[in-house]
């Protein structure tokens, strides 16, 4: 049920991303006269995006169920992320994130191309716990993208500063120990949002009609399981060696990377055979939740 | 109206006498008093600071003051002799005054180029000229377009942008680091006077605690007092407790004369693992440096030396510098455009002085004709409103005709002439005196009327 309405407003959305990106990137070398163009980009991008899930849930979807489709979960994370960006990008909070923002917002864009032209499965959501984990995984993602945009200002704001460059040179920029929290706050939610979509998971597939006793020998879980592992001991470790400064940068920037990788093969997993597909399944296509929430991104007949 | 600016600056006079110069407080108030009942005709703006003293006055044309009495006015206010004063003051006018007025607001006339605080005093001067009544309708207009051009000159242009002062930009480096002070720590190592400059800078953040030390714990001490920190600000300590002080600090000052380093990266290696990788902040403008370079190098360790603060003021300079030429454009302009505004409407003050002569001339004569009409047969009214006619346009023609001075050596004539042929249309008339080309409504067709110019002036005298 491919909608080539979504898909071309995602190619807009994605070229106007893309231009945001270039014009803030730019201002950070040189200071423009206004900032102007680059708060107007943010909001049409957010605006864009936040108009494209409304669509989807109201004309594509007819319902009220938001998160129907793993373009849906992309593009409720790009629109949050503009939100966030646009409330922060003020002098007094974190002025600069746009420069970073817009291009993780460029990148999950041209995910989400891929996710609506090549692999629109629909979410088989038939339960309220089914609801929470989609919306914990996505969110706990949303948490992951800021910490990992932070985490990218907090490397070029440190780096300026080793440069000893004038501090008002270009564009103002937030200062490293807001980003510093910023980092910590939003690794902290992400991680405890995920944990709660990684056991809303478990209970899914553990109380499936029918699951094999060995339902948890998956590669999908296993791995999920294993980057949630090195997530909870960088959490605590911060308390010992101190989550500070430019390891935590470091840190947040992995963790969006290994999000990534585990998104991406874990759909590259083959589905689970001790997990047989439920009897009261619809005909049309559909995936298990987990794997929905792999989102994958590769054309069907790769996996 | 005539624009006038008498001044002395840091350009034209030595400090002594611009110490003597200076009007601040009670004694700038007791000036303004004294120019205005001196000059009561005159309107007078009078901008005083550390680095000029300056009279800015509006006058009608050939009244007071000139700039000799001006001269003699701000040599009775400061005691300075009017000869000296002479040698070091400078004179403008008209659109030179205003010119300077306008680069003097936007800071471009000033000891570092493109400072912001000299807009304020500009704007203060202002208002005390406005408290004292002293300010016209044309020093109004000056100095608003003063004010807004500085504003846009700032705006628009990055002539203020940068920061000029060791301690300004150490305070910047300060804000890139930290969100907020209130629960840092400074401390300061050292008691010279460069430390006390940026302690003083540091210390305007409201650092929850500020602690200076020294080898000497008496020169602390003073040092403390000299910046003013209450015991529940800080204070003195001394310098056993450094690595103490260097594991709580968040912002250290070096500034000590020590010729081997004080901090080095063997010794701060311990402490940096006991500040649990806090970031720390560190400014070393002593030569020779008080800390190793390799303690830059740590994790969440920012090390500024001279060198490092010095290059930011030399960059800042030079971006300055730049914005030079923009910025004179815009004052050009905005003089250009004030320039205009006023002489229009001193323009448009005489256009209403010429109608009103000249509708009372037009009255008296109406009356004149009147009574004449009023006692005459009626045959005669034609003769005497031609009569009447005549005597008017001679009367008019009498008031500029009577200053052509055709004896005066001096007398611009080719002036006048220029003018006369301009403002009543005579394009026609050829120089010399030739023959007048002249236009009837009822016939439009040229009619060449021949009079000599001096018969023509002998006109205008007849009754």
């Amino acid at each position: 049920m491919h909608d080539p309405s979504t898909t071309i407003s995602l190619v807009f959305l994605t070229a106007v991303a893309f231009t945001g990106s270039a014009v803030t990137i730019a201002s950070l070398r040189h200071r423009p006269a206004s900032q102007q163009p680059q708060r107007v980009l943010v909001l049409l991008l957010t605006a864009g995006c936040a108009a494209l899930f409304f669509y989807r849930t109201m004309f594509v979807h007819k319902g009220w169920m938001p998160l129907t489709a793993h373009v849906d979960g992309l593009v409720m994370i790009t629109t949050l992320a503009g939100a966030a960006m646009i409330f922060l990008q003020s002098p007094a909070r974190m002025p600069g994130i746009s420069a970073f923002g817009m291009p993780l917002l460029t990148v999950l864009l041209l995910w989400a191309i891929c996710a609506s032209r090549w692999t629109l499965d629909l979410f088989h959501i038939d339960t309220v716990l089914k609801s929470v984990h989609l919306l914990a995984v996505y969110l706990g993602a949303l948490f992951i993208v800021m910490a990992a945009i932070a985490g990218g200002m907090f490397l070029y704001g440190q780096g300026r500063l080793r440069r000893k460059k004038a501090p008002t040179a270009g564009v103002p920029f937030a200062n490293l120990e807001s980003i510093e929290r910023a980092i910590v706050r939003t690794s902290i939610l992400g991680f405890t949002v995920l944990t709660v979509g990684l056991v809303t998971g478990l209970v899914i597939v553990s109380s499936r009609p029918g699951a094999d006793p060995a339902w948890w020998v998956s590669g999908k879980l296993v791995l999920t399981f294993v980057v949630w592992s090195i997530y909870a001991m960088v959490m605590n470790l911060r308390f010992a060696v101190a989550f500070r400064g430019a390891r935590a940068a470091w840190m947040s920037i992995v963790g969006i990377v290994l999000l990534m990788i585990t998104f991406g093969l874990a759909s590259a997993l083959s589905r689970d055979a001790s997990v047989p597909p439920p009897a009261d399944a619809p005909a049309r296509k559909s995936i298990d939740i987990s794997e929905a929430v792999a989102g994958p991104c590769i054309p069907p007949e790769v996996r | 109206m005539r624009i006038l600016m008498l001044g002395a600056n840091h350009r034209t006079a030595p400090l002594d006498l611009r110490e003597k110069l200076a009007l601040g407080g009670q004694s700038l108030h007791d000036a303004m008093d004294r120019l205005t009942n001196r000059f009561p005709l005159a309107e007078m703006v009078v901008l005083s600071t550390c680095n000029r003293t300056e009279l800015y006055v509006a006058r009608a044309s050939h009244e007071s003051p000139t700039f000799d009495e001006l001269g003699e006015a701000l040599s009775d206010l400061s005691g300075v002799d009017t000869q000296r004063l002479g040698a070091v003051t400078i004179q403008r006018e008209n659109e030179g005054a205003v010119t300077h007025l306008f680069r003097v607001a936007c800071g471009l006339d000033s000891m570092v180029l493109g400072e912001p605080q000299i807009l304020g005093q500009v704007k203060r001067a202002y208002d005390l000229a406005i408290s004292h009544k002293s300010v016209g309708m044309v020093l109004h207009t000056v100095f608003q377009q003063a004010l807004t051009c500085a504003k846009q000159v700032r705006a628009q242009t990055g002539i203020d942008r940068g920061r000029i002062s060791v301690g300004s930009v150490a305070v910047d480096f300060a804000r890139q680091i930290f969100a907020t002070f209130r629960n840092k720590i400074v401390v300061g190592i050292g008691a010279g006077e460069m430390a006390k400059l940026i302690l003083k800078h540091l210390k305007a953040l409201e650092p929850a605690r500020l602690w200076v030390t020294n080898r000497s714990f008496n020169k602390a001490c003073d040092l403390a007092a000299q910046i003013g920190l209450s015991t529940q600000q800080g204070g003195a300590r001394a310098f056993a407790d450094l690595d103490e002080l260097l594991v709580e600090a968040d912002i250290v000052l070096s500034s000590t004369g020590s010729r081997e380093p004080i901090v080095s990266a063997q010794g701060f290696g311990p402490l940096l693992r006991r500040r649990r990788r806090r970031p720390l902040f560190l400014i070393d403008i002593a030569v020779p440096r008080d800390v190793e370079s390799t303690v830059g190098t740590f994790s969440n360790v920012y090390l500024y030396n001279l060198d490092d603060i010095q290059q930011v003021l030399e960059n800042t300079r030079q971006n300055r510098h730049h914005e030079l030429g923009c910025c004179e454009q815009m004052v050009c302009d905005h003089v250009r455009s004030t320039m205009t505004q006023i002489r229009q409407r001193d323009l448009g003050k005489l256009i209403q002085q010429l109608r009103k002569k000249l509708h009372d001339l037009g009255r008296s004569e109406q009356q004149r004709t009147l009574r004449k009409l009023a006692s005459a047969a009626p045959e005669r009214a034609g003769d005497i409103l031609e009569e009447g006619t005549q005597r008017l346009v001679n009367k008019i023609l009498h008031l500029p005709l009577s200053k052509l001075d055709l004896h005066h050596n001096d007398a611009p004539l080719g002036f006048y002439t220029a003018a006369l042929r301009r403002l009543f249309d005579l394009e026609g008339v050829a120089e010399g005196g030739g023959p007048i080309v002249e236009k009837k409504e009822s016939d439009p067709r040229p009619q060449i009327v021949t009079r000599p110019l001096s018969m023509m002036k002998d006109e205008s005298h007849t009754p």
